[in-house]
């Protein structure tokens, strides 16, 4: 059993913020003028920078039974360029992968970004030289926001230019920064990106993560025999796949620098601002969903594999079956709020757990022709579980054993907001990361050969509906977007959705890796010798 | 050169053989084509990336030699020619056996000196990479299929020509019920195939190389002939 | 041993490289692989108008490799391996190889060891019997049909599946006329025309009308049991 030093990775390799109560983000990006300035600067904010420690649960800080959550954290990842400004000898960086040092705009073609998302598109942030510094905050208010930003800037300030925060996100206000935040319907957050899905449901579930073992069920890696259902059908993956310095799925240690405490308890970090076409994406649920059987929020649900309110197609095949599914999670969630008897409140506990389980509990096994939730929705292209062994039980060593070395973790929140008259133009889309142990093995790999292309589902050129990069060009109706998807009836005839336009493009973003809290003290310190 | 045909990938490795180990290879080889170890390859099917793959056996004293002036040759080990076209990446290709039929891969190649195994993937793929050969040459009858497009054109193509051929003489609604049946049956085998997409930095090479052979057509090779 | 998997054919040769120098004082080794690479791709390549030719290559074997920690072995020849997979009888399909790539053939190779007596098919045959390397295992990952059968069913799925989109939700009166146009313009049961040109990368070049290319004009050449 892998244990990992909670302590010395950085908070978000293991939290996502948002789920515990950090609605509010803003990323930023470093460039380094001075190496001196940056390792003073670093050593002054290292001791900010939040880690993976546990976290108690948010009951226990209502009693004052624990110390209190940060109200803003502190994170950084350097961009290869970055690493080499701050003082990293150059024998350290060449063990470093090949796709990290081209960064997300060299890798610009394997990743699809072409048309609207090509590079020269991008925002203003991403058309000087290299970017070297990724600074993210998140706050659990807009006054912890302003805080943090505020001490941080300071802190910059200090450096007297030798370290300068980047303008040129393209957003509104003084453009020093991204904004994000989760999505507000009256005054309420709610979990929900501008398509209107319910997002950030699944992570994968890896040894030593630190999550509660229930959650191996639906993230976990598929197992032969086992019922997907309970924690008989899954086990954690190996930490490898996530975090550096530890055996991955194929039973060896991914790659490392020299020397290796420098990528130990670290990882890659894909920072992507995606774009979307709210207004498109409306316009043609509604226009194709008239056609529909089911409807609008069929048609989405079709697409992405899951109902617009969370719930997985595969466990619910119509609007009411989803309603009443998630009407039964809120249901428990509010009476385990109000119980007092702890038995019957570990009882609720207990069943709100196993409901909020079912929405990830389910491994395609039983719907390989995707009559239920189609082959080419967007969580079973990015996610096919058991799907890839086509019923072919013992093909494969393991069921998904084409799958567990694709898993990514996401992190990330929606920025700008999408109020019924918004057009396309609109600045709104969501802030994208994923955090994997291989770059190319992991995200690329996703992007290109699930997003972007359907072989491996049997698909032709397929891409996926909802984020692929659809051809701009239909190829009988040059003008007309070029996109098709095909939704399979099961016992019924399947439905095509031709003229799919692209809903997503990329506005920029870069390849970074997020070092352990000791490789942040060696950079500061100047000390990093690969001999 | 190239080992890209639109979506078809050609690999080429050649490696020797443990000695003694030949006519156990051979053994394995019939035994692949039959029942016995027909289940070990399903993984091989399932993966489908694969048009047509091959393994030969060159026994170390029978490289053709086909003129009393030609040098015969003189080594150690018998060889083992490996070829294959698939579709996707190599990184794709050497990963998915590495991770997923690892066992049957081992099946062909573990008489071979210098053999790491599939598991761990690093070495094996450094293994295949030390004894891949680049194609000088290569063509694919169908560079925009791959070999799931070919068959899934194979299976529908003849229920679409037993629809056409009565589709005339049916009333309206019954032609409708047929179709919708075809459909329906046939739905897994629907789709548009198109240029393969960029799959790894070499694109840009083959990309180039077409240009520039647009700019400079080719000399015939009567012409060329240097002797 | 086999060089078959149902109707489908592997054929590997290794074909030895002369010792010495071209005229142009290169060596056969160089003189070939230039020839090779400036062989066009795709629709051009001679491998494209050889009937029922799935996929085809040639490298050059210069060496084989050593292992490290092994015995040493190097090749006292370089080799020029051919590699087809075919359908139907490898004797027709190297007949026809002969007939519709022979200048190509002759310039590349006149660079081996016993070409040199080649003149007709016949001789051509009797030379890759020389070379041919048996293959042990043959996998068929796709199907065996002849070649005209796969691009013209290629060719229809296409067409076909642009059809269903574009059809979707028709009263069956106007889906049935719609579709008996659709059958006499793209006839699934001819398998000549239309249909995809072999060797074709792009949409646009696959469907493009080549009136002089000679696979469709060459019988599909049937299912057969040949003893091959």
């Amino acid at each position: 059993m892998t244990v990992i030093d909670l302590h010395d990775v950085q908070g978000n390799l293991v939290k996502p913020y948002g789920r515990y109560g950090y609605p509010l983000a803003r990323y930023g990006f470093l460039r380094i003028r001075s190496g001196d300035a940056a390792r003073h600067w670093l050593q002054a904010v290292l001791p900010h920078v939040t880690t993976g420690a546990p976290w108690p649960d948010r009951r226990a800080q209502q009693y004052g039974a624990a110390p209190p959550l940060p109200e803003a954290t502190l994170n950084l990842a350097f961009s290869a360029a970055g690493l080499k400004a701050i003082g990293v000898p150059e024998k350290s960086l060449d063990a470093l992968p090949e796709e990290f040092r081209l960064g997300m705009r060299g890798r610009c073609d394997l990743l699809g970004d072409d048309g609207p998302s090509a590079p020269e598109h991008w925002d203003p942030i991403w058309q000087g030289p290299a970017v070297h510094v990724w600074v993210s905050i998140n706050a659990r208010s807009e006054a912890a926001l302003q805080r943090q930003t505020a001490w941080l800037q300071d802190s910059l300030e200090a450096t007297d230019g030798g370290v300068e925060l980047l303008t040129g996100h393209r957003g509104p206000g003084d453009d020093c920064w991204q904004e994000a935040g989760a999505l507000t319907e009256q005054g309420r957050v709610v979990p929900r990106e501008h398509f209107g899905f319910v997002d950030g449901i699944s992570d994968p579930y890896f040894e030593g993560c630190g999550q509660p073992p229930e959650h191996v069920i639906g993230e976990g890696k598929p197992q032969r025999g086992g019922n997907p259902r309970d924690a008989s059908g899954w086990a954690p993956l190996a930490t490898g796949e996530f975090v550096l310095g530890y055996p991955d799925e194929a039973d060896e240690y991914p790659l490392s620098a020299l020397p290796q405490i420098l990528t130990r308890n670290g990882t890659f970090l894909v920072y992507r601002k995606l774009h979307q076409n709210v207004a498109s994406w409306r316009r043609y649920m509604s226009e194709m969903g008239r056609n529909f059987p089911g409807g609008a929020d069929a048609l989405a649900a079709s697409m992405a594999g899951r109902w617009p309110n969370g719930a997985p197609l595969s466990e619910c095949p119509d609007q009411a079956s989803a309603d009443a599914f998630m009407a039964e999670l809120e249901r428990l969630r509010e009476a385990r709020r109000l119980a007092t008897e702890p038995a019957e409140k570990a009882r609720l506990d207990k069943a709100y757990a196993c409901q909020q389980q079912r929405l990830k509990a389910f491994n395609y096994a039983d719907d390989l022709a995707g009559g239920r939730c189609p082959v080419g929705a967007h969580i079973r292209r990015t996610n096919p579980r058991g799907a890839l062994e086509y019923g072919q039980e013992g093909a494969f060593r393991t069921p998904a054993a084409l799958t567990d070395r694709r898993r990514l973790l996401r992190r990330g929140l929606p920025y700008g907001s999408s109020p019924p008259e918004t057009t396309d133009a609109d600045e709104h889309g969501i802030i994208l990361m994923v955090l994997n142990a291989s770059i190319k093995r992991q995200f690329e790999f996703v992007q290109q050969k699930w997003i972007n292309y359907g072989n491996d589902f049997r698909l032709g050129n397929e891409r996926d509906p909802l984020v692929g990069n659809q051809p701009l060009d239909d190829a009988e109706v040059p003008g007309q977007p070029g996109g098709h998807y095909k939704i399979p009836g099961g016992a019924q005839p399947p439905w095509f959705c031709a003229r799919l336009p692209r809903f997503v493009e990329t506005r920029g973003g870069d390849y970074f890796f997020l070092p352990s809290l000791s490789a942040l003290h060696m950079l500061a310190a100047g000390n990093v010798d690969p001999t | 050169m190239s080992n890209i045909a639109g979506k078809a990938y050609a690999m080429n490795v050649v490696t020797p053989l443990k000695p003694g180990q030949r006519w156990l290879a051979r053994l394995i080889h019939w035994l692949a084509g039959t029942r016995l170890l027909r289940s070990k390859l399903l993984g091989l099917r399932t993966l489908s990336l694969i048009h047509y793959a091959g393994w030969a056996i060159l026994p170390r004293r029978r490289w053709p030699r086909l003129d009393s002036a030609q040098p015969s040759e003189n080594l150690h080990y018998d060889y083992y020619l490996f070829f294959s076209n698939f579709n996707g990446s190599w990184e794709q290709y050497v990963d998915s056996f590495s991770s997923a039929i690892p066992a049957g891969l081992d099946l062909m190649w573990w008489r071979n000196v210098g053999y790491p195994g599939s598991v761990p993937r690093n070495p094996f793929h450094a293994y295949i990479e030390h004894n891949q050969f680049w194609t000088h040459h290569y063509y694919s009858a169908y560079p925009l299929a791959t070999s799931n497009d070919v068959k899934a054109a194979c299976r529908l193509r003849p229920a679409l020509c037993e629809l056409a051929s009565r589709a005339d003489r049916l009333s309206a609604q019954e032609f409708g019920q047929r179709y919708r049946t075809l459909l329906t049956e046939q739905q897994e085998h629907l789709g548009l195939v198109a240029e393969s997409p960029v799959v790894s930095l070499a694109h840009q090479a083959v990309v180039e190389r077409r240009r520039v052979e647009q700019t400079e057509p080719a000399v015939p090779p009567a012409q060329e002939s240097g002797s | 041993m086999s060089d078959r998997s149902g109707q489908a054919r592997s054929l590997v040769v290794l074909s030895p490289l002369r010792s010495g120098v071209t005229a142009a004082g290169e060596s056969f080794a160089y003189s070939a692989r230039r020839l090779l690479q400036g062989l066009p791709q795709g629709t051009g390549s001679p491998f494209a108008s050889v009937p029922d030719t799935y996929m085809a290559r040639w490298y050059l074997l210069d060496d084989v490799r050593y292992q490290g920690g092994a015995r040493e072995d190097h090749l006292n020849n370089r080799y020029l391996a051919l590699l087809v997979q075919h359908y139907g009888p490898t004797d027709r399909w190297l007949d026809n190889l002969w007939q519709y790539a022979q200048s190509t053939l002759q310039a590349l190779y006149t660079h081996a060891w016993g070409f040199d007596q080649v003149r007709s098919a016949e001789g051509w045959r009797h030379y890759i019997e020389r070379c041919r390397v048996p293959t042990g295992y043959f996998f068929n990952g796709s199907n065996d049909e002849p070649l005209m059968t796969q691009l013209k069913a290629l060719y229809l799925r296409q067409q076909f599946t642009a059809f269903v989109m574009q059809h979707q939700g028709l009263p069956d009166t106007q889906l049935q006329a719609a579709f008996v146009a659709w059958a006499a313009e793209h006839q699934p049961d001819n398998l000549t025309a239309p249909t995809w040109q072999p060797g074709a990368d792009t949409l646009h070049e696959a469907t493009a009308v080549q009136a002089d290319h000679a696979p469709t004009a060459q019988p599909a050449g049937g299912r057969t049991d040949d003893g091959d």
